[in-house]
């Protein structure tokens, strides 16, 4: 590949945090290229966002630190510029959306880089209706960012950046916060972008294949602070470093070595549609699939909560439920999909009564849940929150725990015992004298679903258990709600994530405009191109995988699920 | 570089406070009357980000309830919540929570100061400017004083102190954590 | 949730700048808390009239708010006169009395008046509020008060309060529902120390997560370049017309006649009792 001049050179450099005892950088050695489109991927804790920080400028700036080596950004080494000199160069969109989005409306916040540099007020106009013309947001220039959906944001992000004319454009998780479709479109949004103005693209993520939907010319990876990888991404998805790293690999990649498949760069791996498989290749694809017989999950039929007729709306809105029926049965782990302001969250929200002026049914086990108060409700059905900090309110575990059955009267010894018991199920027991703030955020996820478990409730319901957490944490939440699932508490899940709904969730229910639009097995909707398409989803790349060699999608994808769940665990 | 810290840091206390004085009211054994616990963020955040940070924030906080509620802008209370930021922080300077340092000396000096700092505020010079400004009674004045001065000392004391605990505590270990992202 | 009640709407108050009606306001305000002249805040209150008819908006569209202004203001006469039935005696130095309701409870011509100027105080400056409120923008009011001579740094802190007040609201009510899923009420049934306690646990982790916010905030901010020159400029701003000389004479002039008032007459009360 033709190289242009380096932008960002890394020469040996180290960095380490005034608050910490080791570096989180260690001898980093690394050329970014104008022009180039490069991903930057590795599990959490690995120093990708020290790394994004680096290249930013708020190391050395905000963060404070030891610097070892040199950084030259543009030329010129960056401890000797100043963050808003480097961020003439290097534009940043960060991950948290709403914290990106300064502004009170889209036209200030594109605006606002500008309104810094003391650009006058015509110029600033222009320039704002053309950056928001190339990202395709001028319709929705007044809008508060209450008002927009996660692309929409994402979109503002983009152009507030664009704005400046900016040499670099540096993405921190963008997929993060997004439905599957939306992501896939604001990749190529990215893609677009850089192509109409030479920008040069860092994505940091550790979402490989949806970030690989559109051609990226290198891909970095991380571990523990160094560099492992530093090639082509047909080149990184022809070895095993994915995995041994604790990063997912595409899912088409992974049912290939399951078959037997020998992946090679020559193969063009990087995407399922540039893929180049041979006859043979199909043919051990169609054996793989074909040694054992596909056997469906037996469906649950004793029904635990029965949903007739719902309708919801907020004040003076249009109705967000719109006659949703709906049977959820004993001991099932259920995902809820579909974009932002479907209704999903809505839904669960109705379920556990903190949104109560509804019509229509709702009865557990023949008791009728409209007649509950908010906190008899968190008896029978139980929320979690995404984010464990917005749940936590002692300082202590076993405090934290112990809340719900103190509010509700229980004696001291009864307390002791039940949240014993629950903190062993979690996993728990053993950190029981620390403070909360010791733990990770896997485990006070963990403390947050106890607290809830202590209750005994029938049904737990979970918002985005696992959004922002890397293949390892991830796996550790959902292998610890499989197993309280196996314990036999009916657990629903809200989520964006395909692969969750895919590996974990036997039914899943799609939601599109209020309405439940398809109701089925997750191998049979991320198979279906008219749902999926509907609902803001993405057919899953296995789908891809099994019309390339001839076999039954949705059949292939549940044998893929049940190879998987064996091969794991 | 502090400086945009605490522009972003005044704001999210204004938006704070207007949470608290909006929705959260805790009920009293006096009929009508609630307890407001906006005072002991205030006092947290002065706490936290210094005295300038404390009155910014709790001015701008006041301000905007005063400004959609339907009473008019009472300048006296408003300025006098932004007071209160600025004494806690002038008498907490050298409490740095940032380093997890919240022990029981730290917590004394706190309360003392979120006290005596309660009857400065709405014991003297919220009723003396209400009298000289707006020529109200005294005798109601002072009353009202003294019912807000309470309520904010409970609450500054209670909360603020339990806030200021909780952030210390998830500050402490940060400086014997080898790794964490 | 709407935060400011602004509406849009094409009128000459709403064609004015937001910068000279925030100065007008400030002076308006301020002149109203002075003075206790009894024709000036008369004519302030029809004045404040006069801006609200030229205005456009509508009383229907401030009931809520106009609802709690009459109860507010009658609460507030009603405890000055229980608190202190001769507060007009003493404000004016005479003691004209009409009639005894009981015991301390008098009527004196003094206490009608200085009652009617506190009246008077609430209805010269609600309405005009209501107005600056209603028509102008929330987004131009940064640009204006940085305009007044404002600090932009202050200017912006009030901006970006406006701006995560709504987030802030939406994630309170979140976390408040989940706590209160959980057990936790601030009902009477506990003692108070109790129920400060409950609060401090509803409102623990949103004030927590607000100050992590802060960081992200901040750098998104800085990122853009916030607070690397000594002025900026605001994409809201808008020009100045006639019509805003026009305002800041209006609030000048209030101020002027009040300050005026004050040093000829030697005290801030119009008295037509001596």
């Amino acid at each position: 590949m033709e190289r242009g001049e380096p932008i960002i050179e890394f020469r040996d450099f180290s960095f380490q945090y005034n608050a910490q005892m080791e570096p989180t950088l260690y001898n980093i050695d690394l050329t970014i290229y104008k022009g180039e489109k490069v991903l930057i991927a590795g599990p959490s804790g690995c120093g990708k966002s020290t790394l994004v920080n680096c290249i930013n400028g708020l190391i050395p700036f905000s963060y404070k630190g030891e610097i070892k080596g040199s950084l030259k950004i543009n030329g010129e080494e960056s401890s000797s510029q100043s963050i808003s000199r480097i961020s003439n160069t290097v534009g940043t969109v960060l991950q948290d959306s709403d914290a990106q989005f300064i502004g009170m409306t889209v036209l200030e916040d594109i605006a606002f880089a500008l309104e810094n540099e003391c650009v006058v007020k015509e110029d600033m106009l222009e320039r704002v209706h053309r950056a928001a013309q190339i990202v395709d947001i001028s319709d929705h220039l007044e809008y508060a960012p209450t008002d927009l959906s996660g692309g929409q944001k994402q979109r503002t992000g983009i152009a507030g950046i664009l704005v400046d004319d900016v040499e670099v454009m540096l993405f921190d998780e963008p997929l993060a916060n997004l439905d599957p479709a939306t992501g896939k479109t604001a990749m190529e949004l990215i893609d677009e972008v850089s192509a109409g103005t030479g920008a040069t693209v860092i994505v940091v993520e550790h979402r490989i294949e949806d970030v690989l939907h559109i051609d990226m010319d290198r891909i970095i990876l991380m571990e523990d602070g160094r560099i492992v990888f530093d090639g082509t991404p047909d080149a990184l998805l022809s070895s095993n470093l994915l995995i041994e790293g604790g990063i997912r690999e595409p899912l088409y990649i992974t049912a290939l070595k399951y078959a037997g498949v020998e992946i090679t760069e020559d193969k063009l791996p990087h995407s399922i549609r540039s893929i180049n498989l041979t006859y043979e290749d199909k043919d051990l694809v169609r054996m793989w699939h074909e040694s054992t017989p596909t056997v469906r999950p037996a469906p649950k039929t004793d029904t635990i909560l029965d949903i007739k007729n719902l309708e919801f709306a907020y004040e003076d809105r249009e109705p967000t439920l719109k006659g949703v029926d709906l049977e959820v049965h004993r001991g099932e782990l259920m995902s809820i999909v579909g974009r932002n302001g479907a209704g999903k969250s809505t839904i669960a929200k109705v379920i556990c009564r903190f949104e109560k002026d509804c019509t229509g049914s709702m009865e557990l086990m023949g008791e009728d849940l409209k007649t509950l108060s908010i906190k008899e409700c968190a008896d029978r059905v139980g929320y979690v929150m995404q984010n464990p900090n917005q749940m936590i309110s002692k300082t202590l575990i076993f405090d934290e725990i112990a809340l719900g059955l103190r509010m509700r009267g229980f004696s001291e010894d009864a307390i002791q015992e039940k949240v014993e018991s629950v903190m062993k199920i979690c996993g728990l027991y053993e950190f029981r004298k620390w403070p909360i703030s010791a733990l990770s955020y896997g485990q006070k996820k963990r403390v947050t679903i106890a607290s809830i478990l202590v209750l005994d409730p029938d049904i737990i319901i979970l918002d985005e258990p696992t959004a922002g957490q890397d293949f390892r944490h991830y796996t550790d939440i959902m292998e610890f709600l499989r197993d309280i699932n196996s314990r036999g508490i009916t657990i629903i899940m809200i989520t964006h994530d395909m692969h969750l709904m895919l590996e974990y969730a036997e039914r899943a229910l799609v939601f599109t405009d209020g309405r439940i639009i398809a109701d089925d097995t997750s191998a049979a909707i991320l198979t279906n191109p008219a749902i999926t398409e509907k609902a803001s989803l993405k057919e899953t790349s296995l789908y891809h995988l099994a019309l390339m060699c001839g076999i039954e999608p949705s059949e292939f994808v549940q044998h893929f699920i049940n190879y998987d769940r064996e091969v794991r665990s | 570089m502090k400086t945009v810290r605490n522009v972003v840091a005044s704001a999210i206390l204004a938006a704070l406070v207007f949470v608290l004085l909006r929705f959260v009211a805790i009920p009293t054994p006096f009929p009508d009357t609630t307890l407001s616990i906006y005072a002991a963020v205030v006092a947290f955040f002065a706490v936290l980000f210094g005295p300038a940070v404390g009155f910014v924030g709790g001015f701008l906080g006041n301000l905007l309830v005063d400004l959609t509620a339907g009473w008019g802008v009472w300048w006296t209370w408003v300025v006098v919540t932004g007071l209160y930021g600025l004494f806690v922080g002038l008498g907490c300077k050298g409490i740095s929570l940032e380093d997890g340092i919240f022990e029981k000396k730290e917590m004394i000096r706190f309360s003392i100061v979120c006290i005596v700092s309660c009857i400065l505020c709405w014991g003297v010079i919220a009723p003396i400017g209400d009298i000289l400004i707006y020529a109200e009674p005294a005798n109601l004045v002072f009353i009202q004083g003294l019912f807000v001065g309470l309520s904010g000392m409970i609450a500054s004391v209670i909360v603020g102190g339990i806030l200021c605990k909780a952030y210390a505590a998830s500050r402490a270990q940060s400086g014997s954590l080898t790794k964490e992202d | 949730m709407k935060l400011l009640n602004y509406i849009e709407r094409k009128s000459p108050v709403h064609s004015l700048n937001g910068a000279s009606k925030l100065f007008c306001l400030l002076m308006w305000i301020c002149s109203t808390m002075i003075t206790f002249n009894t024709p000036f805040l008369l004519g302030a209150t029809i004045l404040g009239a006069v801006a609200f008819k030229l205005s456009r908006l509508k009383l229907s569209e401030q009931k809520g708010l106009l609802y709690f202004l009459l109860c507010f203001m009658l609460l507030n006469a009603l405890l000055i006169y229980i608190f202190n039935p001769e507060r007009g005696v003493e404000l004016y130095g005479t003691r004209n009395l009409l009639f005894t309701i009981w015991g301390r409870f008098t009527i004196t011509k003094e206490q009608l008046l200085y009652q009617f100027n506190v009246i008077l105080k609430y209805l010269s400056t609600i309405p005009i509020i209501l107005v600056f409120i209603g028509s102008t923008q929330p987004s131009e009011l940064a640009a204006s008060m940085n305009r007044i001579g404002i600090p932009y740094s202050f200017s912006y802190s009030f901006a970006l309060a406006l701006r995560y007040i709504p987030d802030t609201v939406a994630s309170f009510i979140d976390i408040s529902r989940c706590q209160q899923a959980r057990g936790i009420e601030m009902s009477n049934k506990e003692s108070i120390l109790k129920r400060v306690k409950a609060a401090a646990a509803l409102v623990l982790p949103l004030i927590l997560g607000s100050v992590e916010q802060i960081e992200v905030i901040t750098n998104a901010m800085e990122l853009r370049k916030f607070g690397t020159q000594k002025r900026r400029t605001w994409i809201m701003s808008r020009p100045f017309r006639a019509g805003d000389y026009l305002t800041i004479v209006i609030g000048i002039g209030m101020m002027a006649f009040v300050i005026a008032y004050n040093v000829i007459n030697g005290s801030r009360f119009w008295n037509p009792f001596i």
